[in-house]
């Protein structure tokens, strides 16, 4: 499998597209502070903005970028033929699956480091350092590396199954915009108030008068609790619980990530083995 | 003779299709092994089964004695190179570039030797272009050096002169007649140009329908094909008076022109249709061809 590494990364190494999705993580990490510095600028609040507050945002475009990527890289294996040569030459079919996937995993992880190190290195300057602590900062970073590995697989996956270099990149640019719309729906209802303050008129007084009301979309007891669960062990409620550094159950995301690797990637295995190729 | 490839009763089933039945053959080590077959008749699932790329419904074959299903197939596979339909080719990287990634594929040591393989193809001078403003014979002929990494020696080839020039198919030919006599290379390869294929194989596999019909070797094709003499005369009854006179067999084939089926004396041929008052404007021998033996084998409704 070494030989098949070595020719994956010489090709990643030459891939337009590897290239221009970096090119983008590195423009938008020294974009978002100084955008987020001039927004700061122009409306100084007290609690105006911070370093921490962008330096996850990344993960949403991230998830569309490695549905990108992934199909891509992997579909012109299949578009242009050269998965043949591997074959034809004796190397099995478990190899160079798990090459590509480690082959894009390492291009998805270089281009996290290609949007956080120009963030921090232009951030920095201008905001000062990290608010929360090192060990917050780093459990979400861990989660997140966990999440990319969860993510690449996912859509290596799709791309070893799909012969079609376009079919499977729209699936896969399909399947990032469903997980993450589903994500930012489950997220947005854990995060309704249990309850909001109703105005109401009172025709006696003629005052206005205050009242703590329950919020009808507050979730509660299982339902809740299904919501949550479903929030941790989908990609997309991660991307959108990391991205707000709102996790509840931070430990449990990892575990959550590994698992659907295993699943997608044993899925993607047994699959691609009794596949037919042309 | 030893064999590199043996098949017994291998078939493949795509849903209700039977794109191979029950097919059995032998291509011994130094042959160039041309499979002949219409549209449909199973070459390419052949191909595809024998290159890994697919996996057999029934039946097995071995390479180098080694059985398909056995883990050593891995490494027997190493000993091969396959062409199957297009050249598997990045588009995006240069022929060198491409070779490259086939030697790191391969996992070779050196990469000394690949710009020798672009000149053996006649691709030396393509420099940093790009595969993809490639024309189709240089992609066909880069899609043979990229089977040639790693010095197989027994190289499968789909349809190789698929879209090449009267020249590069001349190329081609001795490129590979080359690669058998001085590398001792064995070549399985299909083609619909039947007469370019009887001008590299020394054995043939008759395919039809998903089966074998036949396999010969050529010598035995060219003994079995008849020899003819085809003239073209000024009067084809007077022509036919002499050839029975003489009790030659023949065949007419239009009012100026006729075939002899065997070796006729031509000058006392040409002696008495002139003076039977017969010009003869031209006469050239010629065997009977490949095309005809393939048709007369499987019928007459072959369309390629």
């Amino acid at each position: 499998m070494g030989n098949l590494l070595r020719a994956d990364f010489f090709r990643l190494w030459r891939s337009k597209s590897f290239w221009a999705c970096m090119i983008f993580q590195v423009g938008t990490g020294a974009f978002v502070p100084v955008s987020c510095y001039l927004y700061a600028i122009q409306n100084p609040f007290p609690s105006s903005q911070h370093l921490d507050e962008e330096l996850l945002s990344f993960l949403p475009f991230e998830c569309i970028l490695a549905a990108l990527f992934c199909t891509l890289f992997i579909g012109t294996d299949y578009s242009d033929g050269s998965v043949r040569n591997k074959l034809v030459v004796g190397h099995r079919r478990w190899e160079i699956y798990l090459s590509h996937l480690v082959t894009c995993t390492a291009g998805y992880l270089l281009m996290c480091v290609g949007y956080l190190l120009p963030y921090l290195a232009v951030g920095i300057p201008l905001f000062g350092f990290l608010q929360k602590d090192a060990s917050t900062v780093l459990a979400y970073l861990g989660a997140t590396l966990v999440l990319t590995v969860a993510l690449t697989s996912l859509y290596a996956m799709l791309a070893m199954l799909i012969s079609n270099r376009s079919v499977s990149a729209v699936v896969a640019l399909v399947l990032s915009f469903v997980l993450l719309l589903s994500g930012s729906y489950l997220y947005s209802y854990l995060n309704y108030p249990p309850t909001y303050t109703q105005l109401t008129y009172d025709p006696v007084t003629g005052a206005m008068v205050e009242k703590e009301t329950k919020y009808p979309f507050y979730l509660e007891g299982t339902k809740r609790d299904v919501y949550q669960l479903l929030c941790d062990v989908s990609p997309g409620g991660q991307v959108m619980q990391c991205t707000a550094w709102d996790a509840p159950n931070l430990p449990l995301l990892p575990v959550y990530s590994a698992a659907l690797t295993v699943v997608t990637t044993g899925v993607g295995l047994w699959l691609f083995r009794r596949k037919d190729l042309k | 003779m030893e064999s590199v490839l043996t098949t017994r009763g291998l078939s493949k089933t795509y849903g209700s299709c039977h794109a191979l039945r029950n097919l059995s053959m032998e291509v011994p080590k130094g042959a160039i092994y041309g499979l002949v077959g219409r549209n449909g008749a199973g070459k390419t699932t052949l191909i595809r089964l024998l290159c890994g790329l697919q996996t057999p419904t029934a039946g097995s074959y071995t390479l180098y004695g080694v059985d398909h299903t056995d883990k050593a197939i891995h490494t027997v596979r190493q000993r091969m190179g396959a062409v199957v339909e297009s050249p598997a080719i990045y588009q995006d990287l240069s022929a060198i570039n491409n070779l490259k990634m086939q030697a790191q594929v391969l996992g070779l040591p050196s990469q000394e030797d690949l710009p020798h393989l672009l000149g053996l193809v006649g691709l030396e001078d393509t420099g940093k272009k790009k595969v993809r403003h490639f024309s189709l014979g240089m992609r066909q002929r880069l899609g043979i050096a990229m089977a040639l990494v790693g010095s197989p020696d027994f190289l499968v080839l789909d349809e190789p002169v698929n879209g090449l020039d009267p020249q590069g198919i001349v190329e081609m030919r001795e490129l590979l007649l080359r690669l058998n006599r001085e590398k001792q290379i064995t070549i399985l390869l299909s083609s619909h140009i039947l007469d370019e294929l009887a001008r590299l194989a020394t054995h043939y596999g008759f395919m039809d329908r998903g089966r074998m019909v036949q396999q010969i070797t050529a010598s035995q094709v060219e003994a079995a094909c008849r020899k003819c003499t085809h003239v073209e005369v000024s009067d084809v009854a007077i022509l036919a008076r002499v050839l029975d006179g003489m009790g030659l067999d023949y065949t007419i084939l239009s009012s100026h022109s006729a075939d002899i089926y065997a070796h006729p004396h031509v000058t006392e041929l040409v002696q008495a249709l002139a003076d039977a008052g017969c010009q003869v404007s031209s006469m050239h021998q010629h065997d009977e061809s490949l095309e005809s033996y393939y048709m007369s084998l499987v019928g007459g409704d072959a369309r390629g």
